[in-house]
């Protein structure tokens, strides 16, 4: 078989004005931007609610890994690895099409997704916070322990609130993932951003939607991946 | 040192061999040729029986019965693609794709971005809902949940009723019309509006679970499409219209719509 490039490239079409046609065509946005805009905010409560729902189960999940129980720390094991080992894709996929099989329906979609992405993020919550519980010194437990706390006692006085400032950084790009994961739950057919971009790219056959999310994207994220950096470099400069 | 380097760089020879023999491999079909005994890239959301479906992974239907005895009459061999329906259009105006046959309703807005053969199907919407559904046609859709294809006529007229006040729910859209018709099996949705050949053979494949309740009358026809000033089309016509004439269209019609046609699209 002779090999052919599987690229093609049209000289006649990669001209400044029908670039500018495809992708800005700012009349595209204005006709749709309540659209947008509503499934821009769908994204946001997502993915806000996402993550405080896996904030909480994540934290769960953590005590139940570090602490000396197999009882509890097996299941909490067995948790995030499925979680983390299997595409977020499939879970979606999975809670809405495959779970109503065995009698559990979810039948809104927000809520379908809100599910999906607790799940998962809660997954990587769990190791963020492990790490950041077992980066506090040992002497702080100790210390704990000798002036008469019981274990449960110095982990939520004394570690848990001395790891939380040290995972507000990698919690914050976690956020900034679960934002941009929130695009995936557009296979299921919510109306987010992705998928309210997709609906309108397809109407007008011209890809300004697409463009017009990506930015929406970005508008939320870069100043949270700015913010967790500036934040990594204070807590280095404390610790150093 | 030299031995472990070796080491480190010998699995990315290996995988940079394997990407190159996949790329050459997917390239030979999707050349864009053109004309002659050539083969021809077909694009085809192939989820959409009767029209479209797979079988021991390769595509059947009445669209490949059909277009797979036109290129034998016009001198080219089909090679089919399979793309998500909202994905051809775009494909087409960038030449991704020398035509393709998916089931696809002619409308004045598609022809203003791509070329069509001439119809080749007479084609209505139809309203999809669960037998026990207490929705007997559009006007009682009220705040129910409808689900559609992205990017098809099924949308379109959905977004109509929408706009009218027919429906004051929900339209939902799903990437393949398989995805919608799992979520109305699984009650995540009420009812779906889709083209009538298609949602009858869901309803003949569901044991009395489905029905169509009412068949939307928008004499729509489908056709093959072709990017902009394509030389195939002229090609595809006539050889389309020699089976429209000499009863081969019958034959196939028959074979997947389990029925003579009532007339044969102009």
């Amino acid at each position: 078989m002779p090999f052919e490039w599987p690229v093609e490239f049209d000289p006649s079409r990669f001209s400044p004005s029908n670039v500018q046609e495809q992708y800005l065509d700012f009349g595209v946005i204005f006709d749709n931007f309540d659209t947008l805009l509503q499934a821009f905010f769908v994204t946001i409560v997502l993915a806000l609610c996402a993550e405080l729902l896996g904030i909480v189960l994540g934290l769960v999940l953590a005590l139940m890994k570090i602490g000396r129980s197999k009882l509890l720390s097996a299941p909490a094991q067995v948790y995030i690895d499925v979680f983390r080992g299997t595409p977020l894709l499939v879970q979606i996929i999975f809670i809405y099409f495959a779970t109503p099989n065995i009698g559990i329906r979810i039948e809104s979609l927000f809520f379908a997704g809100l599910v999906a992405l607790t799940l998962n993020s809660a997954a990587y919550v769990a190791e963020i916070f492990r790490s950041g519980i077992q980066s506090i010194d040992k002497g702080q437990m100790e210390a704990g322990r000798a002036s008469g706390l019981t274990y449960a006692q110095t982990m939520r006085h004394i570690i848990v609130p001395q790891a939380f400032r040290r995972v507000i950084p990698p919690l914050t790009n976690e956020f900034v993932m679960l934002i941009k994961d929130t695009s995936i739950v557009s296979v299921i057919g919510l109306e987010e951003l992705l998928r309210s971009a997709r609906v309108l790219q397809s109407a007008t056959a011209n890809a300004t939607p697409l463009v017009a999310a990506a930015l929406f994207y970005l508008a939320i994220c870069l100043p949270l991946i700015y913010l967790a950096n500036g934040l990594e470099r204070r807590l280095n400069r404390r610790v150093a | 040192m030299v031995k472990s380097l070796f080491g480190r760089v010998l699995p990315l020879f290996v995988l940079a061999a394997v990407l190159s023999l996949a790329v050459a491999a997917c390239g030979g079909g999707g050349g864009g040729s053109q004309g002659g005994g050539e083969d021809v890239t077909v694009a085809s959301d192939i989820a959409y029986p009767p029209f479209e479906s797979e079988k021991d992974g390769e595509p059947v239907g009445f669209d490949i019965d059909l277009l797979d005895e036109i290129g034998k009459r016009a001198g080219f061999t089909p090679e089919y693609q399979n793309v998500t329906f909202d994905g051809i259009i775009n494909g087409l105006r960038n030449n991704q794709y020398d035509m393709a046959i998916s089931a696809m309703t002619i409308t004045p807005e598609r022809a203003e971005r791509i070329d069509f053969s001439d119809p080749y199907f007479n084609a209505d919407q139809s309203l999809l809902v669960p037998s026990d559904s207490d929705i007997g046609s559009v006007d009682e859709i009220g705040d129910a949940t409808v689900g559609v294809q992205i990017g098809t006529t099924g949308e379109i007229k959905a977004n109509e009723f929408k706009d009218r006040g027919d429906i004051t729910g929900e339209v939902r859209t799903f990437d393949t019309i398989e995805d919608a018709f799992a979520a109305l099996n699984n009650g995540q949705i009420d009812a779906i509006i889709n083209d009538l050949p298609v949602s009858q053979d869901e309803v003949n494949g569901s044991d009395g679970a489905l029905e169509i309740v009412q068949v939307i009358p928008t004499g729509e026809q489908y056709g093959i499409a072709f990017p902009k000033d394509s030389d195939l089309r002229q090609d595809v016509n006539e050889a389309l219209q020699e089976i429209k004439d000499d009863g081969t269209y019958e034959e196939i019609y028959k074979k997947w719509i389990g029925r003579a046609p009532k007339e044969i699209p102009e």
